[in-house]
């Protein structure tokens, strides 16, 4: 019978219940929204002894399914206020099915000062003190300390120094196969609760465990086959595999589609573009040694750009298009080499590379630093990991640094920094950026569909909206580009249910609806769905003429009404 | 005491070709024809138990139709992650038209 682990911070207990039977066919992030739903007021203070995170894998977890393994982290967002899912791959999702646990919940508030750390394993569950020297440290360090060389069985989950100053941009790190932190649930400021209950890591082991048996043992099989086949012979998947997600860079930042956030928004595409793109970090790396990676055992795209210094040491791991350009184009930097430096800081202090991006963007609209100036932007890092004035304000998000300069021109919706896919134009991101629960979170539904009608694009986005909720509760990755089809055949399959694709939708189109229902009892009305005026008063040039987000305001509030 | 067992007819697996072989006893193979030599290993991948004769040949290696681990045929190594385990290899002989494995 799968397990829910309950941890009391408050008490320090731990204890181990058997999965209400309710909770049989969810996973991922429909069940850390739906146990937020259930469990939280949503009026808590996010931080306070009310609030609870939550994380779970998904319905395919453990299993030989390709990127199966992904986990969801789920809360009353610190930096949105709102039902906040964050998935994330790395090695945490696959050994927490094989151990059998279903979801893990933590809550109450510390009694002490003490850093503690959740150890999870075969025998069970239990809160340890943090062994000395870990608090106040990176990730880097701590994942290495915590695994001891034990890549086999051992996953890590922690936070950095940005968690545990509660910052809103702070993440909570899983290490990938090679024991390093690349991996972050990082929207939404997760890493500040873990940071508030003084929780410095999750240790999880799973030795002695087996992956986890279909009720329809052959028919699985049968379709993992048939599903990696179909995901290698996907072009997208080769475009993945050889320039990761910066790929797209060249794609976005031309003059007929300028998407590529430039300048704190104000600009579509970037002079400096082809310098921190893919393609040029897939040449540079036969120079220096740079690969390309999977972030978790068993996943064929291996999207994960590994990346190299000039001397050909390790710099940073999952150097990805938002971070590229959050960091890059929208501070007009091009040195490559300092993005990924960045990339690298983030990781190891424990930040939300988007959040980030957008922070440092306002502040240097604000004249904190001058826009290109990298060293000011690696400063900026200093100043976050020790904890100064002016790194608690960047390190709690784009709307903290916007308010404390004065700035009304705030590229953040819900709370929640824009993300690297401009919505004028790519019309439906700012509708998926409006209408999700998640706030402006492109991974809540992508879709890059231009020339349009405007009912097409609200079509678009509802739909990929739904699909994604699904992807994102049985645990795959979206970068697989699973069907509704693939993932009931799996469901059905691993579960011996038969469920079909309308089931696969109905449990995104529930998700959804959870988290919108915990959002209006958070207070969130009509106004927590607009955009940023900017997007409709500030044109960007394409070679099309200018564009501004035009579509109306009457249409976007029509979106839950046919979900 | 290994025991030739009859596995395939040397017709049945083309140069440059793979057979996944189910024996009694849940022993699974990968059968494979390296330029006119046949090879034999374990047949599930040691990653997540993937059919590994239902994979790609490609030269010596073989490619698991799951998550792309890698071994070398003639000798069961691992030649490329997910996987950590080499795989076990079997003596192969031919015998007429038929293809004999030896196994426990």
């Amino acid at each position: 019978m799968p397990k829910l682990i309950r941890v009391d911070l408050g008490k320090l207990s731990v204890s181990t219940e058997s999965a209400p039977d309710e909770y049989r066919l969810l996973g991922g992030r429909a069940l850390t929204s739906r146990i937020v739903l259930r469990e939280v007021d949503p009026t808590c203070d996010p931080l306070g002894p009310g609030a609870k995170l939550v994380f779970a894998p998904g319905l395919l977890g453990g299993t030989a399914a390709t990127t199966s393994g992904r986990t969801s982290f789920g809360a009353r967002s610190p930096l949105m206020g709102g039902c906040k899912e964050a998935n994330v791959g790395g090695t945490l999702g696959h050994r927490l099915s094989k151990l059998d646990i279903k979801a893990v919940v933590i809550e109450g508030a510390p009694p002490d000062e003490t850093w503690r750390i959740l150890r999870i394993d075969g025998d069970g569950a239990r809160l340890e003190p943090a062994p000395a020297g870990l608090a106040g440290r990176g990730t880097y360090y701590t994942v290495e300390r915590l695994l001891d060389g034990d890549l086999r069985s051992t996953s890590i989950a922690c936070i950095g120094p940005a968690g545990e100053q509660q910052l809103g941009a702070a993440s909570i790190a899983v290490n990938d196969p090679e024991g390093r932190p690349t991996r972050h649930a990082a929207r939404g400021g997760l890493g500040a609760l873990m940071g508030a209950q003084r929780l410095k890591a999750i240790v999880v082991n799973d030795a002695g465990t087996k992956y986890v048996e279909a009720a329809d043992r052959d028919g699985y099989r049968a379709l993992v086959t048939g599903f990696s086949k179909t995901t290698l012979e996907d072009p997208r998947t080769k475009n993945m595999s050889t320039y990761g997600t910066a790929g797209v860079m060249g794609f976005v930042n031309r003059d007929k589609v300028a998407s590529l956030p430039t300048r704190n928004h104000h600009l579509g595409t970037f002079a400096g573009g082809e310098k921190i793109s893919g393609q040029t970090i897939e040449a540079q790396a036969a120079e220096r040694g740079g690969k390309m990676l999977p972030c978790m055992a068993g996943c064929i795209i291996k999207c994960a750009i590994l990346y190299n210094d000039a001397k050909g040491d390790h710099l940073t791991t999952a150097l990805e298009f938002e971070t590229l350009t959050l960091l890059g184009a929208n501070l007009e930097i091009d040195e490559l080499d300092a993005v990924a430096r960045m990339d690298r800081l983030c990781d190891d202090l424990g930040l939300d590379t988007i959040e980030t991006g957008n922070a440092f963007g306002v502040a240097m609209e604000a004249g904190v630093a001058a826009f290109g100036d990298w060293q000011a932007a690696l400063g900026f890092f200093d100043e976050i990991g020790n904890g100064t004035e002016l790194g608690r304000l960047l390190g709690s998000g784009t709307i903290a640094v916007a308010a404390h300069y004065g700035i009304d021109r705030v590229p953040a919706v819900k709370g929640m920094g824009l993300p690297a896919w401009e919505p004028r134009t790519l019309k439906a991101m700012g509708i998926t950026y409006a209408t999700s629960p998640q706030g402006a979170d492109h991974t809540a539904g992508l879709v890059t569909a231009r020339g349009v009608t405007d009912e097409t694009y609200l079509k678009a986005s509802r739909q990929e909206q739904v699909l994604q909720a699904a992807v994102d509760s049985v645990g795959l990755c979206q970068f697989s580009n699973p069907a509704a089809e693939d993932m009931a055949r799996f469901v059905s399959a691993q579960h011996g249910v038969d469920w079909s694709p309308d089931d696969v939708l109905a449990l995104g189109r529930r998700c959804l609806l959870d988290e919108r229902d915990f959002n209006r009892a958070a207070g969130f009305g009509r106004d927590a769905d607009e955009l940023p005026a900017f997007l409709r008063s500030e044109a960007i040039e394409t070679a099309e003429g200018p564009a501004v987000f035009d579509l109306p305001d009457e249409l976007i509030d029509t979106f839950w009404d046919e979900l | 005491m290994a025991e030739f067992k009859t596995v395939a007819k040397v017709s049945e697996v083309e140069p440059g070709q793979l057979k996944h072989i189910e024996l009694d006893g849940d022993t699974q193979i990968c059968l494979a024809n390296v330029g006119g030599t046949f090879y034999a290993i374990g047949g599930e991948c040691t990653h997540m138990g993937g059919p590994l004769g239902e994979g790609e040949l490609d030269g010596t290696t073989v490619a698991c139709p799951w998550h792309s681990g890698e071994f070398d045929v003639t000798t069961g190594e691992v030649k490329g992650p997910p996987p950590e385990e080499p795989e076990p290899t079997y003596e192969v002989r031919v015998e007429g038209d038929d293809v004999q494995v030896a196994v426990e």
